[in-house]
């Protein structure tokens, strides 16, 4: 596998990578008065084809939010069409996360006592990346019958066990932790399969989101639910790229902002620095930030490995995050914020 | 046979009063194959089908009655249900929901629930027993009081189990504390562990032990002395729940044999209106019409046309239309050359694709779809796939005698296969055809169970020949990707794809280009004309620069009015033509490199068939030699006889299942991925869902 396998769906990658509106556009979209002037903005965009199936009169915020999402999966499922068997599992598991959010998403209705059936419009349809079914999933009535429908999937081993804890502590949150874990070790252990260049490459654009997300939870377990470290340290993913066991151990261990970042490699640390208000840490700040890093490492592996699979991996990245940016400047302008009140929160401003 | 059938959308509009003969007429013939009708008349028709047959509650509930009724008969035994051809009933989803509801509540349910409500009990004792058997057996050589174990004052112990992928991560979290982990058995999924600590780092334990998802064996309060004789009441006590579970399976079966009728005739009434329900679903209405819309083979438009004739004694608009091969790839269909009509020029949904292969093609027709179902008005390679496979496997696979030995396994299959091969009949045609032409590639080149020379050779043995065997496996490999490169031209145009057929990875100036090589090699090797390979070449560079420059011609192209994305050549061609990407002319270049080295690679591929052809020889061979060298010892002209026979069965097993897997690979790989694209639809014809006999 190599260059060859990959050519058709780098092209094909290459070719979505230049319709991103990229930071120039965000910023130009930030511009928009109000969210119908941002709407008319991005359907000047390639976002257009995203927006056509919403009519234009009576636009919900939460079906255009739907929308630009669903356009990233269906950007994977148009470069998985030109992918060879190995190289579409991995896909498929990269983009597992937006099937997990599905399931999440169900959970949650069931759990607030709603129908999942309304909820069929909002759920992402992953086309042949799915390994599930939608349909059988949004007819469950019960958690019980939710386990039931996804019983023979990926999922149904790790629910099994988290529908223990939800049963005996009545919240969600071990059911989450378990399909986010599992999300992350079936991402790497795919990888380790892959084997090769296709792996180092996918572990350079996927490596720096892992140890993102394990930084913050480490953190949000730690400050946000006062967790015992032994607890927290179960629920990180296997090690990313650079934030190691050891690192995150101390972190976990850790009482204050200026001990966290000494744990932590330089960068890493010069975040929290920055991140830091006196005593207490600014997690959405830190956020906020690791996502700027990750955007730019993401870009990095597009220009660094540009025949390789992480190259498109890092597509998908960024795309991810410029959604994110985009949401954020739709939701901005939603609640009338100011451009000061917004800029924190844009990522390429970070 | 060659392109999958043509389909016509129908579109059907009757009087309401008319729909149950149509249901009906439509169900049985099973032709149609429904799509939305609001997707392609949104707001042509107010939809005032809001009623009964609108009413999603109701087409849920009877889902769920229909899952509850199956469930009970699951209960009682499955297999005494009796299949039999679609039945009709009346339809009337209300009282259907109404009846099967009252009667499975009042009489049905109760009786049977606390039946199995006991026998589930019993169950999950007996399981509970199980698991504490299975906890008790890993520590009965202990001679420590269970109870005591539980209640030790300066020591906390847990036993139980974690995922297995959790397991590194937990011992991980423990490091820093004062605990022992012992994992003491494990299964596919779970470890089992032991974890103690000191009492007062307790809460610290069971934090890590939470976050490893740890589930604790419950050594109950009933457990108590030492795990010997634990062991020993448990298994009485299980002994007993054997017992009881016979008792209640007695009084379940009683209970199938009073009710098995009743809720057989509920399940039909049940299932028969849950499935015209679903089939009102998908069309719409006004209060005195209905429009069904669907996908229909054209042949058969005549016979649903008179079907619905005779249902709705010709009170009906019945309009058919073809759908253009093109429709496939674009999926957007002309729905009517009237510019008022509301639908025109609006997508359709994929239009299906109906495979229809003789018989003993299926197996092939599987092979086909497993590397994708071809495309509405896409060529549909199965019978060149069973032609060429077939070719293939006698070439690499030429034995006389092992190749009776598959076509013998084949005809057993198809005529009277045992038990324990049963499931594999459908691979009968497929054994005996690989068979046949093994026999018949044997007798060509004069082997018979591997032995040379035991029947003269009709054309030449491989072992004999090998340079010029080898020529013909690349010459036949030529051929079968001339044969791609011409399915994929006629594709395109068939699918109105003209950028993709003269400009594609394998289009008409690629194909030029493999000529052009094709024509140089003629001309050096055989002709030994200079100036013929001299023009070959150039035509060739030619090819290569258009190819170079595809980019920008379909950037050009786009410009001049066609879609953008409309192919994946215009769409690569317009991300290698992309303006400020430094990568661009290097990925155009890649991307010719990557035609070049396909094409030649695909044909030098096909040296496998003559190479497999001399390694069969060569096993042979060694098979003899095996024989031979045995034949010396006491008892060896048994021996002998034991080898030739092992070393045949395991070369019919070995080299045959290898030879089968290199022939699809030079199916899929070298000649498919030349113009199949995959993705088509199946065609499933909507058909009435009342199979189950109703009684009375």
């Amino acid at each position: 596998m190599g260059v060859r396998d990959l050519a058709a769906a780098q092209a094909v990658t290459r070719s979505l990578l230049g319709k991103l509106i990229g930071p120039q556009g965000i910023d130009a979209l930030a511009k928009s008065e109000d969210v119908s002037a941002a709407f008319a903005f991005l359907e000047r965009t390639a976002y257009k084809e995203a927006m056509a199936g919403i009519p234009r009169s009576g636009r919900v915020f939460r079906e255009v939010e739907h929308a630009l999402r669903q356009s990233l999966i269906d950007d994977a499922i148009k470069i998985w069409h030109f992918l060879g068997a190995a190289h579409r599992r991995a896909l498929t598991l990269l983009m597992a996360r937006y099937e997990i959010t599905n399931i999440k998403a169900v959970f949650g209705a069931i759990e607030g006592g709603e129908d999942p059936r309304a909820l069929r419009g909002f759920l992402f349809e992953m086309g042949p990346l799915a390994r599930v079914d939608l349909d059988r999933l949004i007819e469950a009535t019960s958690v019980a019958g939710l386990t039931e429908a996804l019983e023979g999937s990926p999922y149904g081993k790790t629910l099994d066990r988290a529908l223990d804890r939800y049963r005996a502590e009545k919240t969600l949150f071990p059911v989450e932790v378990a399909l986010d874990l599992q999300y992350f070790r079936s991402l790497l252990a795919g990888l380790e399969k892959l084997g090769g260049e296709d792996q180092r490459s996918m572990l350079a654009a996927v490596g720096p989101e892992i140890d993102a997300r394990n930084l913050l939870w480490v953190l949000r377990y730690r400050f946000n639910f006062g967790l015992e470290p032994e607890e927290i340290f179960n629920y990180i993913a296997p090690s990313g790229l650079e934030l190691t066991d050891e690192m995150l151990w101390n972190v976990a261990r850790s009482e204050d902002p200026a001990e966290i970042a000494s744990a932590l490699p330089r960068d890493f640390g010069a975040l929290v620095e920055k991140a830091r208000q006196g005593r207490q840490l600014d997690l959405i700040h830190l956020d906020v930030l690791l996502r700027r890093r990750l955007w730019v490492r993401a870009r990095r592996a597009i220009a660094r490995g540009p025949f390789s699979l992480g190259m498109i991996a890092g597509y998908l990245i960024v795309k991810r995050i410029e959604l994110d940016e985009i949401i954020t400047v739709l939701e901005s302008r939603r609640y009338a914020m100011t451009d000061a009140e917004v800029a924190p929160f844009l990522i390429h401003q970070g | 046979m060659w392109i999958p059938a043509q389909m016509s959308l129908v579109q059907i509009l009757i009087l309401r009063d008319d729909l149950p003969g149509v249901t009906a007429a439509l169900g049985r013939r099973a032709s149609l194959h429904i799509i939305e009708t609001r997707d392609i008349c949104p707001g042509h028709l107010a939809d005032k089908l809001s009623d009964v047959m609108r009413d999603r509650e109701l087409l849920a509930r009877l889902s769920g009655l229909e899952k509850r009724i199956t469930s009970i008969q699951q209960e009682f035994d499955a297999a005494s249900l009796s299949l039999a051809p679609v039945v009709m009933f009346d339809f009337d989803p209300v009282r259907a929901a109404q009846d099967a509801t009252s009667t499975l509540e009042r009489e049905i349910e109760p009786a049977v629930r606390a039946i199995t409500d006991r026998i589930r009990a019993l169950r999950a004792r007996k399981e509970r027993n199980e698991s504490l058997r299975a906890q008790l057996m890993d520590i009965q050589s202990l001679d420590v009081d269970l109870g005591e174990l539980r209640n030790l004052e300066f020591v906390y112990v847990t036993i139980g189990h974690v995922p297995r992928a959790n397991l590194a991560r937990l011992e991980e979290s423990l490091r820093e504390m004062p605990s022992i982990m012992i994992p003491y058995s494990f299964t596919r999924d779970e470890v089992f562990i032991a974890a103690a600590t000191l009492r007062h780092l307790e809460s610290r334990l069971r934090a890590a032990l939470k976050g490893a998802y740890f589930k604790p064996v419950e050594l109950g309060e009933e457990l108590s002395g030492v795990p010997r004789d634990a062991l020993e009441r448990l298994e009485q006590d299980t002994a007993e729940i054997d017992r009881a579970l016979k008792q209640e399976t007695a009084h379940l079966a009683a209970l199938g044999e009073r009710w098995g009728k009743t809720l057989r005739d509920l399940l039909g009434r049940v299932r028969f209106n849950r499935s015209v329900l679903e089939f009102y679903a998908h069309f719409e209405g006004t209060g005195q019409t209905a429009l069904i819309t669907g996908f229909v083979p054209s042949d058969e438009t005549e016979l649903v046309r008179k079907d619905l004739e005779e249902a709705t004694s010709g009170r009906l608009v019945f309009e058919a239309r073809v759908m253009p091969a093109s429709a496939g790839i674009t999926s957007v269909g002309v729905i009517s050359t009237d510019t008022t009509h509301p639908a025109r020029g609006l997508a359709v949904p994929a239009v299906p694709t109906l495979l229809r292969n003789p018989g003993f093609l299926k197996p092939f027709e599987s092979l086909t779809v497993t590397y994708g179902r071809p495309l509405y008005g896409e060529f549909d390679p199965t019978i060149i796939l069973a032609i060429t496979y077939v070719f293939m496997f006698g070439f690499m696979f030429g034995d006389l005698g092992q190749g009776l030995v598959i076509a013998a396994l084949g005809a057993l299959l198809a005529l009277r296969p045992p038990r324990a091969l049963r499931q594999f009949s459908n691979a009968a045609g497929f054994l005996l055809l690989c068979g046949s032409s093994a026999c018949v590639f044997g007798l060509l080149y004069g082997s018979a169970f591997g032995r040379e020379g035991l029947i003269p050779a009709i054309w030449e043995r491989p072992i004999e020949n090998i340079t010029s065997f080898l020529v013909v496996g690349i010459l036949y490999g030529i051929l079968q990707n001339v044969m791609g490169l011409v399915i994929n031209f006629i594709n395109n145009l068939r699918q109105e794809r003209l950028d993709e057929a003269i400009l594609g990875e394998f289009g008409l100036v690629s194909s030029v280009f493999y000529f052009s090589l094709l024509g140089a090699a003629y001309c050096a090797l055989v002709s030994r004309s200079a100036v013929g390979v001299r023009v070959a070449l150039l035509v060739a560079a030619a090819s290569v620069i258009v190819l170079i420059f595809r980019g920008l011609i379909m950037k050009w192209v786009v410009k001049r009015g066609r879609e953008p994305g409309s192919s994946e050549t215009a769409e690569a061609g317009a991300a290698e033509a992309e303006p400020g990407e430094t990568t661009g002319l290097f990925a155009s270049l890649l991307g010719v490199f990557d035609i070049v080295l396909r094409h030649l690679t695909n044909s030098i591929s096909f040296v496998r068939l003559s190479a497999f052809a001399i390694a069969h020889v060569a096993l042979g061979i060694a098979i003899y030699t095996i024989a031979g060298s045995v034949s010396g010892l006491p008892g060896g002209r048994l021996l002998s006889v034991i080898a030739v026979i092992l070393g045949n069965a395991g070369v019919i097993a070995l080299e045959g299942m290898i030879v089968g897997i290199q022939c699809l690979r030079l199916e899929f790989y070298e000649f498919f991925s030349k113009f199949l694209r995959g993705g088509g639809v199946p065609y499933d014809p909507w058909r009435l869902d009342s199979e189950v006999k109703p009684g009375g």
